[in-house]
């Protein structure tokens, strides 16, 4: 729901790190984003088009990777994939587990000129 | 030219987030982050919250809203310092906009500062202020089975009030599976129950709430 706030974050971080780079024109962003991390990608691309005119970024694309949720289970050690949201590891039943993946939100590459 | 770079984009709000962090420690202020949905019952809750503690421990709060001033207005009249921040369309509050009305509080002088987040089950959980506590609020006529459906908020949180328990007798929701739903998602949730209309269960979190308060000091 706040894509647009987040897009404008991404926007701010790539011309930032392309001036450093000594670039004028970014051409691609690529950012992973977890699938638990309550973005909805096409709304975020949405909003990224709709921010970038008038910046370094103007004709930049925005790619987003999906990274699939993993977790570890405290009470035998077992990573493990899932989908949605679980409340007990598939292996054990256990409350006692970490989640390892599925929220990230970060940029990992930027392509510029 | 390919630019590879590791860069979390919530970090800029963390950043800030810190920042107020530094601003309420050095000012000795326990802050509280209060989240629901629309209408659970926050302005309601810090309004009986402040009246039971204002003579104990000198209250400040922060409204956030979408837009307008009555939740503000609503707390103004209790006596204790305000600030409304209206978010014009943001479903949450961030750390940037804490950070920009921090000035027109006279933080020395607040022990307790509360934030009133914007009504909203979902968003307000992903944006760290800088408080020393999140708290939400599940009023019984929302249902038993929102800590599965919108979790996120739940696993934020230290604390869950359970509002509008005069309203169960209306309802086919029932105390038990809120409690228990709302623990399996977070098991280590301190989950109270009250009524902001008859006042019951609202001494058991005011308790909590000042021992929370004089624990910060001690430290
Ligand atoms: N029956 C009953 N009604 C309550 C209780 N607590 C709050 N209300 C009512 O619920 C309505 C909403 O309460 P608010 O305190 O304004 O809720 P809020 O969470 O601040 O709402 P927003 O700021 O709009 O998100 C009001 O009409 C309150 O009087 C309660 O314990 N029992
Ligand atoms: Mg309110
Ligand atoms: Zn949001």
């Amino acid at each position: 729901m706040h894509e647009a706030s987040l897009a404008q974050s991404i926007i701010n971080i790539a011309v930032d790190e392309a001036k450093k780079a000594g670039c004028e024109k970014i051409k691609t962003v690529t950012i992973r984003v977890g699938t638990n991390a309550g973005v909805l990608k096409d709304a975020l691309v949405f909003a990224f088009d709709a921010l970038k005119e008038d910046t370094p970024a103007a004709n930049a694309l925005l790619q987003c990777i999906e990274v699939q949720p993993e977790g570890v289970c405290g009470e035998c050690g077992e990573v493990f994939r899932f989908k949605g949201y679980i409340f007990v590891s598939p292996c054990c039943n256990s409350p006692e587990f970490r989640i390892t993946r599925g929220r990230e939100l970060e940029i990992v590459e930027i392509e510029a000129e | 030219m390919k630019i590879r770079v590791v860069n979390r984009i919530l970090e800029a709000n963390e950043r800030i987030a810190e920042q107020n962090r530094e601003v309420f420690q050095r000012h000795g202020n326990f802050v509280v982050n209060l989240m629901s949905a629309p209408g659970a019952g926050k302005t309601t809750l810090l309004l009986r919250t402040i009246e039971m503690l204002k003579e104990r421990v000198p209250v400040g709060v922060i409204e956030g809203d979408i837009t307008g001033t009555t939740d503000a207005e609503r707390i103004g009249a209790l006596g204790v310092p305000v600030v409304q921040i209206n978010t014009d369309g943001a479903c949450h509050l961030d750390a940037n906009m804490i950070n920009s009305v921090l000035s027109e509080l006279p933080l020395s002088e607040i022990r307790l500062l509360f934030i009133e987040n914007v009504g909203n089950l979902v968003c307000p959980a992903e944006f760290h202020v800088g408080e020393d506590m999140k708290a939400m609020i599940l009023s019984v006529a929302e249902g038993d089975d929102k800590p599965l459906k919108y979790p996120l908020m739940f696993q934020e949180s230290e604390v869950l009030v359970i509002n509008k328990i005069d309203l169960l007798p209306h309802l086919d929701s029932d105390l038990d599976s809120i409690r228990s739903n709302a623990l399996r998602v977070n098991p280590s949730l301190r989950v109270f129950a009250v009524s902001c209309k008859t006042g019951e269960g609202l001494t058991d979190w005011v308790e909590y709430l000042l021992k929370r308060v004089e624990d910060r000091k001690s430290n």
